[in-house]
């Protein structure tokens, strides 16, 4: 039997902005939301809150495995509302360019001509892109979460560290998320069923994302930049691993999951390892029959494949009896 | 010609009414402040001069008289003191920027330079509701229907992508205003072209137009709206959109394959689009077809500091009656090309962009 292990490097840190910070919103400002999503009628009897945590650039650009705890919020208005206990609770995190920031270059190392970032739960199986204008929505969206709670409220109001606002306030995300679908007449995100009005389509923000954007609460949630298909070749971006403890203690690591080894199955010679894969990144396997010295001198062995979000496998020959794999991504 | 010995009922703001300013003070004067939206400005001076005894309106000596900003005087003969005994001070803010002045005692400046006056009426196509307040301590009147129409350039050489575009489904009209820009194409509207660029020209969020046309299309987020730059080219507008209809009316007579949104009245001569296959008319409004209209309705506070005193409610009594006068609204082509009788409405709504319901 081979002894498998895998290679992960873990940094922890501090982010800037260690206190609540006021809200200003302005385009590439990361929205914290937390919304009740447990409950089967809408609109939720709890309020949504939300924080404007600063800059989504605090989180982009880091060494994977970096790990630092997202400070910039305040729990308290969060358990005025639910409580100590955060089950049941989910965690939205969104952010987007400015239409009129044409190449956000700064944001990663190729030219992006328009971005937006959210949370969504693994696994992703296609990369994933929106069409320019289709952005534009996506935009019109979060730069509406983040301008509505200044633009409809009170002076006093807008020194606002969060905003409390219940799920029908035509300033809080249930209300701006929910525009746009079909259902019953007053609730357009909502729909009848025997009766019952039921929440549909906001935890696919709305119907416009193909996948579910809610975290939850405790849980790990990945955290997506998806760009426009105007950006040759198509991908999306894993930023990072967000992590919510009941506490309400949110953590961010840097880079995609590390991959994890599911199986391995040697037939003649041939040892195939089998791992878990994050979409878009590289991956392969290192390998050597002496432990001993650092990894990174292991050769790589068994070719590379790109990860689609599915369990994969790479096939290597070894002749002897024991030897030691390691499965690595790039980037 | 007053004198300065005479007493004002109206004092507050004299104080900081600034060196360059020297009020007229005049017996008895009660002075009403209204804000909110400019949809029915001309409405409001005729029935001004209609109601009251001596029409002016204040245009020498002030120095904030703006196109936005007037100041009105006359006579009433059921209040006390002599000619002129009624101000208007009428501040056209946006029927959400009213809203927020009664709520939360904001103060604007009249005409004269007055900047402590917080607004006792509101004018405002916008119910408190739409825009995230309480009605409940306001009195509330429904005056007359507003009705809404998105627009295009009548000029077919500017716009060669929106001829086959006479209608906007909900949905489509959702996707425009989020998405509108360089990247949005006609086919996406009822074109044909997949390579052109279709823009959207919008009101700013304190308008009537903006809101209400919003609510009856369910759009909540933030408007992809232009205007042109000193080229003359379209780029997104930094404002968020125009302060009026004829800026809107503007721009989309001069932006390539342009799109905006105004009150009826300000569609002049440009091409109004249908709406979910109805085009607008004052019948297809009253019978519940044509459903971009929002009620205008006249708010004050009930009670408190800002409730309005007895002489403001009988200037308000007084100049409300003009407004609704059922002749007036039938008649008046003042009001007939521009709005919809309130009292020839077939159908209602519970609330802005709600379901129409047949009244009868």
């Amino acid at each position: 039997m081979k002894k498998l292990f895998q290679l992960s490097a873990l940094a922890l840190a501090l982010l800037p902005a260690a206190t609540t910070q006021a809200w200003t919103y302005k385009d590439g400002d990361v929205l914290l939301i937390f919304r009740e999503s447990a409950l089967p009628t809408y609109p939720s009897p709890f309020k949504n809150v939300e924080f404007d945590i600063g800059s989504v650039t605090n989180f982009l650009g880091k060494t994977n495995g970096y790990t630092a705890t997202v400070s910039g919020f305040s729990l308290s208005p969060v358990t005025t509302v639910y409580g100590s206990d955060l089950t049941g609770v989910s965690v939205i995190l969104v952010a987007t360019t400015s239409p009129t920031n044409a190449t956000p270059t700064s944001y990663f190392s190729a030219a992006l001509p328009q971005t937006f970032w959210f949370n969504g739960v693994e696994p992703y199986y296609t990369a994933y892109s929106v069409s320019p204008s289709g952005w534009q929505g996506f935009w019109s969206t979060i730069n509406s979460i983040g301008t509505r709670p200044l633009l409809y409220s009170s002076a006093s109001q807008q020194a606002a560290t969060s905003y409390s606002l219940a799920a029908t306030d035509i300033r809080s995300y249930d209300a701006i998320v929910a525009s746009g679908a079909s259902g019953v007449s007053g609730y357009p995100e909502a729909v009848a069923v025997n009766g019952v009005v039921t929440q549909d389509w906001l935890p696919e923000f709305g119907g416009a994302a193909p996948f579910n954007v809610e975290g939850v609460a405790p849980g790990s949630f990945g955290f997506l930049a998806v760009t426009t298909n105007a950006v040759s070749p198509v991908r999306d971006a894993y930023i990072g691993t967000f992590t919510i403890t009941s506490g309400g203690v949110l953590t961010f690591t840097a880079g995609p999951p590390q991959p994890r080894v599911t199986a391995i199955k040697r037939s003649g010679t041939n040892n195939t390892i089998s791992f878990s894969t994050t979409l878009s990144g590289s991956y392969g396997l290192v390998y050597t029959n002496a432990l001993g010295g650092s990894y990174t001198n292991w050769p790589s062995v068994g070719g590379t494949l790109v990860g689609d979000g599915n369990t994969n496998s790479l096939t290597h020959s070894a002749i002897g009896n024991a030897g030691f794999y390691g499965v690595v991504r790039t980037p | 010609m007053k004198t300065s010995s005479l007493k004002k009922t109206f004092a507050v703001g004299l104080l900081v009414a600034g060196a360059a300013f020297t009020p007229q003070l005049h017996a008895q004067l009660t002075v009403v402040t209204f804000s909110g939206g400019n949809a029915s400005t001309s409405v409001l001076w005729d029935r001004f001069t209609n109601q009251f005894a001596s029409p002016v309106e204040i245009t020498t000596g002030v120095p904030n008289r703006s196109s936005t900003v007037h100041s009105y005087q006359g006579y009433l003969s059921s209040l006390p003191g002599s000619n002129p005994n009624v101000q208007i001070d009428f501040i056209q803010n946006g029927a959400v920027g009213g809203l927020q002045d009664i709520t939360y005692g904001n103060v604007e400046t009249n005409a004269q330079g007055i900047a402590t006056n917080v607004p006792v009426v509101v004018v405002s196509s916008t119910s408190p509701e739409a825009v995230g307040l309480s009605s409940s301590p306001f009195t509330e009147i429904k005056t007359l229907v507003a009705p809404y129409a998105f627009i295009k350039s009548p000029v077919a050489s500017l716009t060669p992508g929106l001829t086959l575009v006479t209608n906007l489904t909900q949905r489509q009209a959702l996707y425009l205003e989020g998405s509108a820009g360089p990247n949005f194409h006609s086919a996406y509207i009822g074109g044909t072209n997949t390579t052109d660029s279709i823009y959207f020209v919008g009101r700013n969020t304190a308008s009537a137009v903006r809101t209400e046309t919003d609510a009856n299309i369910y759009f909540t987020g933030t408007i992809a709206t232009y205007t042109t730059n000193a080229s003359g080219l379209p780029i997104l507008d930094p404002a968020g959109g125009q302060t009026g209809g004829s800026q809107i009316r503007v721009l989309v007579n001069s932006i390539t394959n342009a799109i905006g949104t105004v009150a009826v009245q300000d569609i002049k001569t440009n091409i109004a689009l249908a709406y979910e296959g109805v085009p607008y008319s004052v019948t297809n409004v009253e019978n519940g077809n044509y459903p971009l209209w929002g009620y205008e309705h006249w708010f004050w506070l009930k009670t408190g500091s800002g409730a309005p005193s007895s002489a403001q409610l009988t200037v308000i009594t007084n100049l409300l009656a003009g407004v609704t006068n059922v002749t007036f609204q039938t008649s008046n082509p003042l009001f007939t090309g521009s709005f919809v009788p309130y009292s020839g409405l077939n159908v209602s709504r519970p609330f802005d962009g709600g379901p129409i319901t047949w009244l009868h």
